[in-house]
This record gives C-alpha cells, sequence and structure tokens, in this order.
C-alpha cells in the first residue's frame, strides 16, 4: 500500500492506437493488484483492468499541451496509451506502478492470500510417469536428488535407466553443466524409445567422463531394438563450439558409443528477447503498409525461431516413431530450448498432452518441475532484465500453429492457450512463482498460494474446442514446417486490438452450438419421457374405451392435470 | 474435326502420372481435342481429365529415352507425366501446346460440352439486364437504350441505368468525352438513404483541359441538391497525370466544383501479372528459409494489392453509408480497378450481394456485362513465361480480397470458400460458357446463350448448390467494414497453398463444424416434432384416432 501516493485520478484520456477515432476520458485507480480504468460514459460502464504483475515497461512520453502521456505495455502484449492531465499526478502514477509491478520478494500479492492449498494434487507427476508405463524393466524412479542434492535445480522425483548405478548418476552430474545429468523426458511404450534430457557437457576441449558415457550407454541399451541413440544439441553450432573455451561444449561422438550427435540451431534466450522486441514493435506500428509490415516480420526473425523449434520437435519425432532410436536432448544448461523441444515432441507423439487435463501435466512436468527459470525469464521480480526471454511464449505459439493446422487434434482452443499465458505472468496463482522445484519447497509455495489448474478446469467449457475428435485422434501428429505454414499470431500479438481480429468468431458459433446441443438432449430426453407416460395413459384409456366405459370426458380430464 | 491434325499422337502407353497428394497412376494417357485424359483402366484408381484450357505452361525433360512433361495449370496445380519414348513425348507436347492456345473462341470446349445434367434453371436468363438493374430504380433513375446496337460505347451491355434527367443525346455526348465510350452508369444505389455509386472511364481531359458541359450535367444530375460526391480516381495523382499526354486526364475541380477528388494507387495489368507469378513462385519454393519465405512474399506486393483493393472499397462505401455522399468510381477503361471497387464496396454495403444469388449477380453484373475482359485477362495464368500483355489476375485479385472479407466476416455470407476457388477455376478455363469473350457484345456475337451452357446453371442444382453453402451464415443486415491492417489480411491459403500442402486435416475440420450445425438442426427438428405429438396426445386427438 507504501507504493500508492495517488490512488486516482480523473479526467484522463484514452488513446485508441489504431483508430483516430475520440478518445474516451475517464478516471484512473490504482489498487494493490490492478489499475483500473473506468470510462465516463454515462450509459455502459467501461472498465479497463490491468494487473500490475502484467506490466512490462511504463513509458512517460514528452510532455503535450493535452497533459502528460503514459504509454504501459503490458507482458500479454497489451499496450495502453494514458494522457494524465497534471503532469504530478503522472509521475506519481508511473512511479507507483513501477514499484507496484515488479515488487521484491515477499511482497508478491499472492503471498497476501492466506494459507490454503487447494488443488495442489490436481497435477500429480507420479501418476503421470505411471501413465507413461513407468516403472518397468527399462526404467526406474530415483529419488537420489530428493534433497536437491546432486542438482539444485532438479526435482526430487526423476526417471533414470534401471541400469544406470548411482556411481554412474552422480558421476555424470559432475560432468554436466550445473549438474543437470540426462533423465528421462518421454518414454515412447509403444516401441520403447526414450526421449531424455540434460545440460551441456563440460567437455571442453578434450575432457571425457566415463560415468557420463556409461549414462548415455545405459539410456541407449535402454532401448534394445535400437543399435543407436541421438544425441540432439538445440544450439546452433557456432554457439555450442564457442562454449567449449569455457570448459563446456557438446559430445565428442568417438568417446561415446553409438551416438548420432546432431545440431538444431535454435538460438539463445538473448536473441529470443530482442527478436520479440522488434515483433511487437511491428506489430503496434501506426498504420505501417504491407511492405513495412512483413519485411518487419522477417527482420524481427521472430517466426525463424518458433519454425526452428518446430523443426526440432518434429525431428524427435521422427527419430523416436520412425528410427524407433532414443534421444537425449541438450542445450547450454537444459532449462529453455530443451524445455520447448521437450514439451513439443511430447505433444506430437501423445494425443493426451493434446488435452485440457494433458497440458497442465506437460507443463509441470516439463516447464515447471524440471526449472525452467519462470521467476527470471518472466521478469516476476526486479532482476537482471537479460534473464528476461519469451521461451514459454514461442513454446504456447508453437501449439497454435499446431492447432492451426490440426483444427481437430486439441481438446481446447485458443482461449485456452492465452489464459495459461496470461497466468505466467500474472502471479496470481503460485504455480509459475519460483525458478526450481528447490526454491517452490522452500517458499512454501502450496502452503501460501492456490495452484491455477484447479481453477481452470472450472471453467473447462469455456476452453473447450467444439471440432476435437478425440476417438480418431490417436495418431502422431507431424505438422508441415515449411516457411508459409508460420504467420503471425495476431490473436496473442494484437490480442487487444480488437477491430484486426474477424468481426465474427466461428469458435463462439460453435461454443454456443455445443450449449445448444446439451440443452436440447435434455429437452427431447424430457419430452421422450414424458411421451411415453402420456402413452401409457393413452393405452390404458382405450383398454377402457375398448372395454366399453365411454368415460371419454374422464380420461381427457385425466390427461389435462 | 479441326483438332485431328494438331494431334500427332492421339494415344501413349505406359504412362505415369504423379500429382500432388495423389498416388501415382500408370496408365494410357489419351489426347482429344479438349482434354487430356489420363486412365489405368482399373476402377480403383481416379482418372485424369484435363482441360487443354487449363494448361498454362508445359515443360519436357528427357533422361535417355524417357521423356517428362510437366503441366503447369492455369488453376496453379503441377502434375507430370513420364512418357516412354522420345518421339511420342515431343509429339504428345508439341499437341498440348497447339490444343491449349487455340486462336479461335468458337474452338472452345464450352461450344461442343453437351451437360449431363438436366437444365432445370437456364443461367443465361437468370440475370437479365432488365430484371437487374430495375429492381434497384427509384424514379430518379431510367433504363437507357441508347447502347442497343453497340455503337455508343463496344464494352456496355445494351441497357444500362442513367439518370432521368438525361437524354439519350446528352448520353452520345457524353460518351465522346469518356474513354471507351464508358460513360457514367450506375453501378449501385444505397437503399437507405438513396445515395449511389456510378461507375465511368477516365475523362478525355487531355493537355489542355478540354471540358464536356453534358459530362458535367450527367454526373451532377445524381446529386441531391445542396450535396456533395466524390469522385474516386484509381490512380496515384501522378499517373492520372501522366494520362493527360495519351489524351486522357480526370475531372478537374473548376468544372466538378461539387465534386471532390481522391486518388488511390490500384495497379493494373502487367504488375499485377508479374505479381501473381512472384507470389505463385514463392509458394512454390519448397526448399526456402523463413527468411526468403518473407522476402520473396512482401516482394510479390500481392498482399499489397490486396490491402489496396480493400482499403479502396472501404473508402467508397465509407462515403455513401457514413457520408450521405455519392460516389463515381474510375481508372483509365474502367475495366478492371473499377470494378474491383465498385464489386467490391457492394459486397461490404449491401447484404444482398453476400447471399448465394446475390453474389452471381453482382459478379453477372459487374463484371461480365460492365465489360470487364476475361479472354484476355484470363488467357494465362502465373506459370505462362510469354509477354505479359493483356493478361492480369484482377478477377482473381478480386475473389481474394472477398475471402478476406469473408474471412473476417465468417457468419455473413451465403456462400463458403470453396464458391470463390470456383470462379477462379472457371474463369481461367471451364466447360460453361460464362466467361468467355470480353464484354456482351462479344458474348452476343459468339451466341453463347444458344451455344453453350452457364456456370450457374450448373452451380444452381440443388445437389452441387450444397457444397457451397456456409454452414455458418446468418443473415446480417448491416454494413460490414472490414479491417484493412495487415494482420487481418493473410495469404489466401485455399488458393496459393492449395496444391503446396495437403489439406486433409482442414476439410475434416470443416466437415466436422458441418456436421455439428447439421446435427444441431435435427435435433432441433425432432424436439419440435415430439413436442407436437405430445401436445397432440395430450389434447386428446392421439386418443380419438388410435382406436
Amino acid at each position: 500500500m507504501e507504493y500508492i501516493t495517488t490512488p486516482k485520478v480523473e479526467q484522463v484520456k484514452l488513446l485508441d492506437r489504431y483508430t483516430s477515432k475520440k478518445p474516451t476520458f475517464g478516471t484512473l485507480y490504482l489498487t494493490t493488484t490492478h489499475l483500473i480504468y473506468v470510462e465516463n460514459s454515462s450509459d455502459t460502464r467501461k472498465e479497463t483492468w490491468i494487473l500490475h504483475h502484467h506490466i512490462a515497461a511504463i513509458e512517460k512520453l514528452p510532455l503535450t499541451a493535452a497533459g502528460c502521456p503514459l504509454l504501459i505495455h503490458c507482458k500479454n502484449f497489451h499496450v495502453v496509451h494514458f494522457v494524465i492531465p497534471r503532469e504530478r499526478d503522472c509521475q506519481d502514477v508511473s512511479q507507483s506502478l513501477l514499484k507496484l509491478s515488479q515488487p521484491g520478494m515477499g511482497s508478491m500479492h499472492m503471498f497476501d492470500e492466506n494459507d490454503r492449498r487447494i488443488g495442489w494434487a490436481t497435477v500429480d507427476l507420479k501418476m503421470e510417469y505411471e501413465r507413461m508405463g513407468l516403472p518397468n524393466d527399462l526404467w526406474e524412479m530415483t529419488d537420489l536428488n530428493k534433497n536437491y542434492g546432486i542438482c539444485s535445480t532438479y526435482p526430487a522425483d526423476l526417471a533414470v535407466p534401471s541400469a544406470a548405478s548411482k556411481a554412474t548418476i552422480v558421476g555424470s552430474s559432475k560432468f554436466r553443466s550445473r549438474g543437470r545429468f540426462p533423465v528421462l523426458s518421454y518414454f515412447y511404450k509403444q516401441n520403447n524409445a526414450a526421449i531424455c534430457r540434460c545440460s551441456q557437457p563440460l567437455s571442453g576441449f578434450n575432457a571425457r567422463c566415463m560415468e557420463d558415457e556409461q549414462m548415455l550407454q545405459d539410456i541407449s541399451k535402454a532401448n534394445p531394438k535400437s543399435s543407436f541413440m541421438y544425441v540432439v544439441d538445440t544450439r546452433p553450432k557456432l554457439n555450442a563450439m564457442a562454449n567449449r573455451a569455457a570448459g563446456k561444449g557438446y559430445e565428442n561422438e568417438d568417446h561415446y558409443s553409438n551416438i548420432r550427435f546432431q545440431f538444431v540451431g535454435i538460438e539463445n534466450i538473448h536473441v529470443m528477447r530482442s527478436s520479440l522486441q522488434k515483433l511487437v514493435e511491428v506489430c503496434t506500428a501506426k498504420s505501417p503498409t504491407m511492405s513495412d509490415f512483413l519485411t518487419g516480420l522477417e527482420n524481427s526473425g521472430w517466426l525463424r525461431h518458433i519454425k526452428a523449434v518446430m523443426d526440432a520437435g518434429l525431428f524427435l519425432v521422427k527419430a523416436v516413431m520412425e528410427e524407433k532410436a532414443s534421444v537425449l536432448v541438450h542445450c547450454s544448461d537444459g532449462w529453455d530450448r530443451t524445455a520447448q523441444v521437450c514439451s513439443l515432441a511430447g505433444i506430437l507423439l501423445d494425443p493426451f498432452y493434446r488435452t485440457i487435463k494433458g497440458l497442465m501435466v506437460l507443463i509441470e512436468k516439463e516447464w515447471i518441475s524440471m526449472g525452467h527459470k519462470f521467476t527470471q525469464r518472466c521478469g516476476h521480480l526486479e532482476g537482471d532484465p537479460k534473464e528476461v526471454s519469451p521461451i514459454f511464449t514461442q513454446f504456447i505459439e508453437c501449439l497454435w500453429h499446431l492447432m492451426e493446422q490440426f483444427p481437430c487434434a486439441f481438446e481446447f482452443n485458443e482461449r485456452y492457450l492465452l489464459e495459461i499465458h496470461d497466468h505466467v505472468y500474472a502471479c496470481q496463482f503460485g504455480n509459475f512463482i519460483g525458478n526450481c522445484q528447490k526454491e517452490r519447497v522452500e517458499m512454501k509455495l502450496q502452503e501460501h498460494t492456490y495452484s491455477l489448474w484447479p481453477f481452470l478446469l472450472e471453467r473447462k467449457q469455456e476452453f473447450l474446442n467444439p471440432l476435437y475428435k478425440s476417438s480418431i485422434n490417436n495418431e502422431v501428429l507431424k505438422p508441415n514446417t515449411l516457411p508459409f505454414n508460420f504467420k503471425l499470431w495476431c490473436g496473442m500479438y494484437n490480442r487487444f486490438d480488437k477491430g484486426m481480429h474477424p468481426r465474427q468468431s466461428v469458435l463462439d458459433c460453435l461454443l454456443g452450438l455445443s450449449q445448444q446441443k446439451a440443452s436440447e438432449e435434455e429437452k427431447m430426453n424430457e419430452l421422450q419421457k414424458s411421451k411415453k407416460g402420456v402413452c401409457i395413459m393413452t393405452d390404458s384409456a382405450v383398454q377402457l374405451i375398448r372395454g366399453g366405459c365411454l368415460l371419454t370426458s374422464v380420461c381427457i380430464s385425466l390427461f389435462s392435470c | 474435326m479441326e483438332f485431328a491434325e494438331l494431334i500427332k499422337t492421339p494415344r501413349v502407353d505406359g504412362v505415369v502420372l504423379h500429382r500432388p497428394f495423389m498416388p501415382t497412376v500408370e496408365g494410357t494417357l489419351c489426347l482429344t481435342g479438349h482434354h487430356l485424359i489420363l486412365s489405368s483402366r482399373q476402377d480403383n484408381t481416379e482418372e485424369l481429365w484435363l482441360l487443354h484450357s487449363n494448361i498454362d505452361y508445359i515443360e519436357k525433360r528427357f533422361v535417355g529415352s524417357l521423356g517428362t512433361i510437366i503441366v503447369k495449370c492455369k488453376d496453379l496445380r503441377i502434375i507430370q507425366l513420364d512418357i516412354p519414348g522420345m518421339e511420342e513425348c515431343l509429339n504428345i507436347a508439341s499437341s498440348i501446346e497447339a490444343l491449349s492456345t487455340l486462336d479461335s473462341v468458337s474452338l472452345m470446349y464450352p461450344f461442343f460440352y453437351r451437360p449431363m445434367f438436366e437444365v432445370v434453371e437456364d443461367g443465361w436468363n437468370m440475370f437479365l439486364p432488365e430484371e437487374i438493374t430495375l429492381t434497384l430504380l427509384t424514379d430518379e433513375w431510367r433504363l437507357s437504350s441508347v447502347n442497343k446496337d453497340f455503337g455508343v460505347c463496344p464494352t456496355y451491355p445494351q441497357l444500362v441505368a442513367v439518370p432521368k434527367a438525361v437524354d439519350d443525346d446528352t448520353l452520345r455526348k457524353v460518351a465522346t468525352f469518356r474513354h471507351g465510350g464508358r460513360f457514367p452508369v450506375l453501378s449501385y444505389y444505397h437503399k437507405k438513404n438513396g445515395m449511389v455509386m456510378m461507375r465511368a472511364g477516365q475523362p478525355l481531359t487531355g493537355t489542355n483541359g478540354r471540358r464536356c458541359k453534358e459530362d458535367e450535367k450527367l454526373i451532377n444530375a445524381t446529386l441531391r441538391p445542396g450535396k456533395r460526391g466524390y469522385i474516386i480516381d484509381t490512380r496515384a495523382i501522378n499517373v492520372a497525370q501522366q494520362a493527360k499526354a495519351r489524351g486522357g486526364g480526370f475531372e478537374q475541380e473548376a468544372s466538378y466544383p461539387q465534386w471532390r477528388r481522391i486518388h488511390k494507387a490500384i495497379e493494373r495489368y502487367n504488375i499485377l501479372q508479374e505479381s501473381l507469378i512472384k507470389l505463385v513462385e514463392a509458394c512454390n519454393d519448397q526448399s526456402q528459409s523463413m527468411d526468403r519465405w518473407l522476402s520473396k512474399l512482401e516482394a510479390s506486393n500481392w498482399q499489397t494489392h490486396v490491402k489496396e483493393i480493400v482499403t479502396t472499397a472501404c473508402l467508397a462505401a465509407q462515403c455513401i453509408d457514413r457520408e450521405g455522399a455519392s460516389v463515381l468510381v474510375h481508372g483509365t477503361e474502367g475495366t478492371d480497378s473499377t470494378l474491383q471497387v465498385t464489386s467490391l464496396a457492394q459486397i461490404i454495403l449491401d447484404p444482398c450481394c453476400r447471399t448465394m444469388r446475390g453474389f452471381q449477380s453482382l459478379v453477372e453484373r459487374e463484371w461480365l456485362q460492365a465489360g470487364h475482359p476475361f479472354q484476355q485477362r484470363c488467357a494465362q495464368s502465373a506459370y505462362s513465361n510469354s509477354k505479359a500483355r493483356l493478361e492480369a489476375p484482377v478477377f482473381l485479385l478480386f475473389l481474394d480480397c472477398v475471402w478476406q472479407v469473408l474471412r473476417q466476416f465468417p457468419c455473413s455470407f451465403q456462400f463458403n470458400e470453396h464458391f470463390l476457388v470456383l470462379l477462379f477455376e472457371h474463369a481461367y478455363a471451364s466447360q460453361f460458357g460464362t466467361f468467355l469473350g470480353n464484354n456482351a457484345a462479344e458474348r452476343l456475337k459468339l451466341k453463347l446463350p444458344q451455344k453453350t451452357v452457364s456456370l450457374w446453371s450448373w452451380v444452381n442444382r440443388p445437389q452441387e448448390m450444397e457444397r457451397f453453402l456456409n454452414p455458418l451464415y446468418e443473415p446480417n443486415n448491416l454494413v460490414i467494414w472490414p479491417s484493412v491492417a495487415p494482420q487481418s489480411l493473410l495469404l489466401w491459403e485455399g488458393v496459393f497453398l492449395r496444391w503446396n500442402r495437403s489439406s486433409k486435416c482442414l476439410d475434416e475440420a470443416y466437415d466436422e463444424m458441418v456436421h455439428i450445425i447439421e446435427y444441431n438442426k435435427e435435433l432441433q427438428s425432432k424436439v419440435n416434432a415430439l413436442r407436437r405429438q405430445l401436445a397432440q396426445l395430450e389434447t386428446g386427438d392421439g386418443l380419438l384416432e388410435t382406436p
């Protein structure tokens, strides 16, 4: 509360970025959690709510005659342009917002919610490993990391090859950046091929590690029918080579038996951050020509990066499906590109992950539990701006591209993706707070916050894809990744520019029809029941007539009641 | 038969056909006067029947004695034929080349095609000009038959709608002042406020600023007292200036004080044709990176053209509906960009044009009758490397724009995307006579209604129509304003990526949508039937009927 010096400012102008339509006037309120703008118009009360946590940047533009312009960019790509009459108020508001949007640890408003831990059991990763078919002869669960002693950014429960000894695991972890040794990401039970993930080896120019080599061999042998395994380094080759000078690097094919090594060339977090920045500039440009737009889109490189992630996911799927080979995936630390690629491969391979519940499980498994650094990547707290990067956003966008190509393959619709994306940045729920499991346990998040998932399950109806066909949906998805399949996701990056979207929504039509269908079916059942009832009565009445009792009037009066 | 001498080798066995998304077929290749046919003579494989007129370009390749012909079609499909024997291959290739470029219209397939269906409603009589325009007329407009013998304007139909206050003599004089004799005529009457849209050819002001009192009188006669009008010139100001040197020009403010002129740059002819060629080349290149794709897409300028046309049509519609002003649209000839603008503006303004019949009528009125030279514009498509002179994808661009609006208002159109694709295909190659000829006069001379079948006769049969109806359609009586932001205008995948990627999953989704809607309708009618039954039973009717 101490951050808010001016809780209410009147006569604030809200500019519309795209139409030269008259600006609206209204009142701006600051609460502890939201910035709320209420338009003055008398007939309908129009409100704009912005969660402080969604604010990415606050820009004070040069003073104009009309007042002091304040431009707010949000993490969910909402951009609002206020003009505040007095500079003093503008200064106060922007100062408050600056502090409120990136609180220090402990003041994230989630912590004000009292001790409740409902719904944290919605997603149970142990059950997920069981669903995958674990444990079995080849793979087992291990609690070697239960105190986060071997790898501080890994979860307590991990799946490793049954053949891997403790010494192998510990030895391998010492040879991997930040101790992130190879563990199971996904087991394709149809043919025993597995997708595993880790961080880069500390190989430098010539170092090797027997335990690490053993570990890879154990993974390879856990797929007895295949004579080799892939090691996929998701970085561009140049980056990986540069890492060798720092004592890191990539696997030397000569040192490991029967591996096939492959680079797939996804850029690092810094490239992605600046790419998104350029993309947002393109999307928020004022009346660009088609040529400006397409050139800007190209120069941002954004779709190139999305394609690279998709290609890498597809590479994994083909290896597992067609070559029946296991794959070990890593990048540098194994928590960004590796998370993208492994989770995408999961989506393509396993229809379960394409359901509402399944996507929750996948995000918990590959992102939250495996230590994608949400706090840093999303800039939840004051911190190093160079750690912020839209890695998770890219994953969500890949799903959208898949939904465009396979409209019947997903149980959920675009709104579900946007909702999850909003919550990743909102910190209203505890799931995406913290960088790894150890941190979350230390923060006692499960005691202090709610889980997002039950909240989303409650609203399941909104998120359903009416075209979803679960019955014919056991297929592996193999998306077409030729460049022309990728286009700007207007629903994400221009989501708040209502005028740009189709004015009539096919999704809404179809969701309406689903509801209508349910109510009609109910009506039909009722009608059929009462018809049966009436028929029975009619039959007995007919009996009566046939019996010579012509008391029709009695019968009729019977029906009318 | 005239074609016999063009067909050097009528039949080759052992030819292998490769088509996008279909298994290869081996069979016998036959050439007829109008078709290239490949049949495996087995029941279970699909035959290929390709109209020669659909062939845009062919390439020959030889490996030893095995020849390969790559056939590039006007509908943008590319197929490959492997033909054993060099001589056969060369013969086939030269025959196809000759047969796909017949000079005489009357040798085209529509003159030979006999329908396998009964023509219930003859498309040739569906949209008689009288009918079309009379429905629109108020007491301020009349039908003039000044062009009965096509003497005043060779590219106009026999009947045109003009202001009642202007007599035929005046029209004749105005015609001499407008390019191609295309004097201003009524294109659209906005019932809501009585405003009109007219179209014409450019005024022939020339370098010394010629005036024509009759022209000024005619177009002023369309203004209500005290009202101003807008002239939308579809050329950039400098292009319009340059036209003066060739005798053309634009309306000077001094001579038309009640009119405000706005210039919008819509490209024409070879620029559009080149744009199409580049776009299709980009779409067909499967080897490229994302950057190359986006840069080629940008360089093709196709999307820019789409944006320009939609923007100009919105402007025209805005003048009429929002400003309450009448509009005159012209470019140079008034047969290309002018028609793109006037017809698209009607889609925006008039809910009738968004129905199946209404859209057909719009194509008939604003394109066929209005004298868009289909024969010339659609002679070649994206693959031909002969120097384009009169070819231009003007109509395809219009269809693309309609698709953009349809995508933005998916419930406001009675027809679906398939219908637009169908029109694209038939404009370039067809068994029907609808798109033959360049204007009404030519069609009359060719006796098309007597000698050929109309596309509309076929499309409007219930069994065909079904495929082209939009299941989401809910009549919407409002003016629909499309967004022209670059983010809102997408590449028309249904045409440009149609042969480059499988549409299986998208088709499945469409079918599923149709299924959901049908199921709901059935359910509703079942519920209603049950209700009626129950009501009957309850009132005792059932009781009395049962014994």
